[in-house]
C-alpha cells in the first residue's frame, strides 16, 4: 500500500499535475497582475515599479545599542527598519520589574518611556524610511505607538508623515504567544481597535494591524490555519472600524498582513495568491467596495524560524534563501531573511548582513523580479491555490460558526488547534514522515564553530539606571493625573490613544500604563493545556 | 515508534512543566508535555513561573521530573535563580531537565548548576522521554530515602 503524497499542509498531490487538476473559469480567477482579485499582484508591474522592501528584523540590548544595528543595516541596504521589542516591552511591563530582569534587551530592544524612542530612531529620518514596530501585543502597541509618534513629533516630524506599521495583533497577545498577565481576547481586540481607530484618523501613511499569520504558523498552524486565521482576524478589525464610523475604503486601505515563508515552495507561492483573491472578493461582497486600493491584500514575510535548524546552522543560510524565493515570487510587499543562526542565538552582525546579502541575490541576480506571477498559469501552482483557497474558506466558516474569531479564542479554540498541529509536525519528524536535514537525516559531519552573538553587558543596568533618572525628574502628579485620564478612557469606553499620548508626555512608564490596562481589562489565563 | 508509548519508569508519575521569564514560545512546551503524558506521566503545566512559585508548586505536587522551557536567552540567569532556590527547600530528589533555544557553551554551564540535562534546538521527544525516564530512574533511591514507599 503506497501512501498518499501531500503537500506540508496536506493538500494531495498526483504525481504529476495537468490541465484537468484545473478547474475551469481560470482566467476569471486570475485576472491582471495589478486587477481584480489580484491573484496575479497588486501591481501591474509589480518588482520592476517597486522592488519588495527589504526589511530586515532587528533590536536588541538598549535603544542606543539598537540604533547601531538599525544603521548598520540601513547603510547596507535595508529600505526600512524592522524593529522588535524584548519580552517584557512587548507585554508592558517596566524593565525594573522583579520578573523581567533576565529577559531585558533579550530577543529585542528594550523601552520603558518616550525618552527610550528618541535614542531608538536618532539620525533616523522618519519621513522617508517606514519603520515597523513590532509591538506585537495590543497591550504595548499602544503605548508604543504614542512613545514613537511623540518622540518623532519632538523631533519635527508631522505625525501625517509617519509611514509605517504597528503589529498590534490581539491573538499575539491572547493565543500564539503566552505573558504573564495576558489582557483578555475582548479587552486585547479593544485596544487593537483603538490604535487602528487612532491611526487612521491622524496618521494616513500607517498601517495600524500587522495581521500575524507569521506567528500563527510558526506556533503550529499549517499554510490553510494561517489562511483562515489571517482573513477571520482582518475582517473583524475590518468590521469594527467600520462600526466605529470609518468608510470601509479608509479602514481596508490601511490594514495590512504578516506571512510565514515555510518550506514547501509551491504551496507557499500558491498560499499568497490565494489570499489576495479571497480577501479581495470578500471586500467587496460584503462592503460593496470597488476602489482597488481597498482590495489590497498587501503584506510583509518573514522566513520560518521552526524550520532552521541548530546543527550545522550555515544550511539555514541555504533554508531563508529558498522561503524567500517563494515568498518573492507569491508578490510579497516586503521581505526578512532570517539569520542562519537563530535557532541558536540572536542574530549575530555577521547572521544579519549574510540575510541582508541574501536578499541582494535574490533581487539582483535570480531575475525573479523581472517579470509578474513568474508561477502563474503553471497546473501545479493553480491546482494548489485553487486548493488552499477552499480548504481554508473552510476553516474560516468554522471560525464563523463559532461567533468568529474573538469568540473563538475565548473558547480556546485557536490554542488547540496550534497544539495539535504542532505536536503532530513534530511527530512527522520523529516517525521520519517528515525529513530535515541535519536534524532527522544527513546527521553526518562535526558541527562548525560560529562566533555566537554576545549582548552588550550591562544592559539592563543602564536601562534600568534609565528609568529610575525619568521617574526622578517627572512631575508625580501630574503623571498619576495622565494615568488616571487613560483609566476613564477605558472604563467609559472612549479610544485610549488620545491620553496615553498625553500620559507618555507626562513620562508616564510603559509598565504603568500595562498596569493600569491589566487592572481595567482584566488579566486571562490561557486555555493552552 | 515509541513516542507515544507509555514508558514504565514513568507511568502515574508526576511532571511539572513551566516557562521561564517572560519568554513567550509555547510550542516546544506544550510539545513536550503532551510527550510526556503520552509516556504516562500525570503533567502539570504551569505556564510563566517565577522560582519562588516553582518551589511552592514542587512542593505541593511532589513531581519527579520538571522541565523548564526558554528561547529567549534569559536561560542562565533564570535557571540560576530556580536552581538556588530549589537547593535552599530542599528539593534534592526531584529532576529538573531544560530545553529551548540554548548554545552549547550554555548547556554545560547549566548542567554547573545543577540542572540535569539539557536539551537544544531539534532534540527528538523520543530522545527527551527516554533521557529523563533515565534520570528519574536514577534518582529513585534519593526519593526512597526520604519518603515513604510507594505501593503499587
Amino acid at each position: 500500500m503506497t501512501r498518499e503524497t501531500t503537500t506540508a499542509s496536506g493538500v494531495p498531490l498526483p504525481p504529476f499535475v495537468g490541465p484537468e487538476d484545473v478547474a475551469p473559469g481560470l482566467a476569471e480567477r486570475l485576472g491582471e497582475p495589478g486587477g481584480f482579485p489580484f491573484t496575479r499582484g497588486i501591481r501591474p508591474t509589480m518588482y520592476r515599479e517597486r522592488p519588495w522592501t527589504i526589511r530586515q528584523l532587528a533590536g536588541f540590548g538598549t535603544a542606543r545599542d539598537t540604533n547601531v544595528r538599525y544603521r548598520m543595516l540601513l547603510d547596507g541596504g535595508s529600505t526600512g527598519i524592522n524593529g522588535v521589542f524584548d519580552y517584557p516591552s512587548l507585554r508592558a511591563f517596566d524593565s525594573d520589574e522583579p520578573r523581567a530582569g533576565a529577559d531585558v534587551g533579550r530577543g529585542g530592544v528594550a523601552v520603558d518611556v518616550r525618552d527610550d524612542f528618541d535614542v531608538l530612531f536618532k539620525g533616523i529620518p522618519l519621513d522617508e524610511v517606514s519603520v515597523s514596530l513590532v509591538s506585537s501585543q495590543p497591550i504595548g502597541a499602544v503605548a508604543h505607538l504614542a512613545m514613537f509618534v511623540r518622540s518623532a513629533e519632538r523631533q519635527g516630524f508631522d505625525r501625517r508623515r509617519l509611514a509605517g506599521t504597528s503589529q498590534n495583533d490581539f491573538l499575539m497577545e491572547t493565543a500564539i504567544t503566552i505573558a504573564p498577565e495576558a489582557l483578555p481576547p475582548a479587552g486585547s481586540f479593544r485596544l487593537a481597535c483603538d490604535l487602528a481607530d487612532f491611526a487612521l484618523r491622524e496618521m494616513p501613511r500607517w498601517n495600524p494591524v500587522s495581521v500575524s499569520g507569521y506567528n500563527y504558523r510558526e506556533a503550529g498552524a499549517d499554510a490553510t490555519l494561517e489562511m483562515a486565521l489571517c482573513l477571520a482576524h482582518g475582517q473583524a478589525v475590518a468590521r469594527e472600524l467600520v462600526r466605529r464610523g470609518h468608510r470601509p475604503e479608509a479602514a481596508l486601505s490601511r490594514i495590512s498582513f504578516f506571512l510565514c515563508a515555510h518550506n514547501d515552495f509551491f504551496e507557499e507561492v500558491a498560499k499568497y495568491r490565494a489570499l489576495r483573491r479571497m480577501w479581495a472578493r470578500w471586500v467587496r461582497d460584503e462592503f460593496g467596495v470597488t476602489d482597488p486600493r481597498a482590495q489590497l491584500f498587501r503584506y510583509h514575510v518573514q522566513t520560518s524560524g521552526v524550520t532552521n535548524a541548530a546543527r550545522h546552522a550555515h544550511v539555514n543560510i541555504a533554508r531563508s534563501a529558498l522561503q524567500g524565493l517563494a515568498a518573492v515570487c507569491g508578490g510579497t510587499q516586503s521581505l526578512h531573511l532570517n539569520g542562519y543562526d537563530e535557532a541558536v542565538c540572536i542574530p549575530s552582525e555577521h547572521a544579519a548582513l549574510t540575510a541582508l546579502r541574501t536578499q541582494h541575490v535574490l533581487l539582483h541576480e535570480t531575475g525573479v523580479a523581472k517579470v509578474a506571477d513568474p508561477l502563474g498559469g503553471s497546473h501545479l501552482v493553480e491546482y494548489l491555490t485553487d486548493s488552499l483557497e477552499h480548504r481554508a474558506a473552510e476553516v474560516l466558516r468554522v471560525i464563523d460558526g463559532l461567533g468568529g474569531v474573538v469568540a473563538a479564542t475565548e473558547r480556546g479554540w485557536v490554542h488547540s488547534e496550534l497544539a495539535s498541529t504542532a505536536y503532530a509536525d513534530q511527530m512527522a519528524i520523529e516517525t521520519g514522515d517528515s525529513l530535515v536535514v541535519g536534524v532527522n537525516t544527513h546527521l553526518d559531519g562535526d558541527d562548525e564553530e560560529m562566533a555566537l552573538f554576545e549582548l552588550p553587558s550591562g544592559s539592563l543596568e543602564r536601562q534600568t539606571a534609565q528609568l529610575e533618572a525619568v521617574r526622578a525628574r517627572r512631575d508625580a502628579r501630574a503623571a498619576s493625573a495622565a494615568l488616571r485620564a487613560v483609566a476613564e478612557a477605558c472604563r467609559d469606553g472612549r479610544n485610549t490613544m488620545p491620553p496615553v499620548l498625553a500620559a507618555v508626555d507626562a513620562d508616564v512608564t510603559l509598565g504603568e500604563l500595562g498596569g493600569l490596562f491589566r487592572d481595567e481589562l482584566g488579566r486571562w489565563e490561557f486555555p493552552l493545556w | 515508534m515509541g513516542v507515544s508509548a507509555v514508558v514504565a519508569a514513568l507511568q502515574g508519575r508526576k511532571a511539572i512543566v513551566a516557562k521561564l521569564g517572560m519568554d513567550a514560545h509555547w510550542r516546544g512546551a506544550i510539545v513536550v508535555a503532551k510527550a510526556l503524558r503520552d509516556a504516562g506521566m500525570d503533567v502539570v503545566y504551569l505556564g510563566h513561573t517565577t522560582a519562588a512559585d516553582l518551589v511552592a508548586a514542587a512542593e505541593q505536587e511532589d513531581p519527579v521530573l520538571v522541565g523548564l522551557s526558554t528561547l529567549s536567552g534569559n536561560h542562565l540567569d533564570e535557571c540560576a535563580l530556580v536552581m538556588t532556590a530549589f537547593r535552599a527547600a530542599g528539593l534534592h530528589d526531584v529532576v529538573v531537565v531544560v530545553g529551548g533555544t540554548i548554545p552549547p557553551r550554555d548547556q554545560a554551564r547549566l548542567r554547573e548548576l545543577g540542572v540535569d540535562q539539557v536539551f537544544g534546538v531539534g532534540s527528538p521527544l523520543t530522545h527527551i522521554v527516554d533521557q529523563v525516564s533515565t534520570l528519574v530512574a536514577a534518582r529513585e533511591p534519593l526519593r526512597l530515602a526520604v519518603e515513604a514507599p510507594r505501593s503499587g
